[in-house]
């Protein structure tokens, strides 16, 4: 059976990408909190004011889009694991993306930690989300840029 | 069939990124239902472009991505009010399937 009608494939890939969509959720919650924050300390009442939700709800989004990813992105990995072990006789992937993978899942996983363990909220969690998500992308790019023949890289 | 939904799809998400970035440029702020309509006609046809995708491959994985964002941005938008979340991930959405249909929707990076 080709991969891609693999359903511990497919399931591999759809939560993989929802995990990474849902990091990317944080970041973009952490980017319009830190927004408002800025426009709300200058005491400017302009269109990110009046455009842009509470700084509550926007931490809570934050907050709700870590919690959520990393589990998806938890059962992702593993998912992929079992499918290597089970159909193809082990893994086999390139070294990038299994350095991005787990690079991936430990800063997500730090995200999270100091969002549930340390309770960070505010503009410190908004930094933290922001910090991981570059990291993840800039690392991908670097690793990409350095093995651009990995078709199957994401 | 596949590229053609996934180019209707590039094209709804671009006008959505359009009306999201349209007040911080001076312009009316668009009326909210039309803010939401054109995501909502972009992911439907994103969807059954998706739906007969082989899941292998950058591309595939790449539109599977703007999906996945763009149906979180409709969600948040049901939570919270206006525009705002769109403002992010509706260009990064259009970004992210632009650079799908570019590296290719079949498995070995072709047009499909």
């Amino acid at each position: 059976m080709t991969p891609g009608r693999n359903a511990w494939f497919v399931l591999h890939v759809v939560l993989s990408v929802l995990g990474v969509a849902l990091m990317a959720l944080a970041f973009i919650a952490a980017a319009l909190y830190l927004l408002q924050f800025r426009e709300l300390k200058a005491r400017r009442f302009g269109q990110i004011f009046q455009l842009f939700p509470p700084l509550e709800r926007l931490d809570q989004l934050n907050r709700f889009a870590l919690v959520a990813g990393f589990p998806a992105l938890t059962l992702g990995v593993l998912l992929a694991l079992g499918y290597g072990e089970r159909f193809s006789g082990g893994l086999h992937v390139a070294k990038a993306q299994i350095v991005w993978g787990i690079f991936t899942w430990v800063v997500l996983g730090w995200a999270v930690w100091v969002r549930v363990v340390w309770h960070w909220a505010g503009r410190r969690a908004a930094f933290a989300s922001i910090a991981g998500f570059s990291a993840v992308i800039l690392v991908y790019v670097a690793l990409k840029l350095a093995q651009p023949g990995v078709e199957r890289f994401l | 069939m596949i590229l053609t939904l996934h180019l209707v799809a590039l094209a709804f998400y671009g006008l959505a990124t359009a009306l999201a970035l349209a007040p911080f440029v001076g312009l009316r702020t668009p009326p909210r239902a039309l803010a939401i309509a054109f995501p909502c006609a972009g992911a439907a046809a994103h969807v059954i472009g998706v739906s007969q995708l082989t899941p292998v491959g950058l591309g595939p994985a790449l539109s599977m991505l703007a999906l996945c964002l763009v149906l979180l941005q409709l969600a948040s938008e049901r939570l919270l009010r206006g525009s705002a979340v769109s403002f992010f991930a509706a260009p990064l959405a259009t970004g992210l399937l632009g650079l799908a249909i570019l590296s290719g929707l079949s498995p070995g990076g072709g047009r499909t």
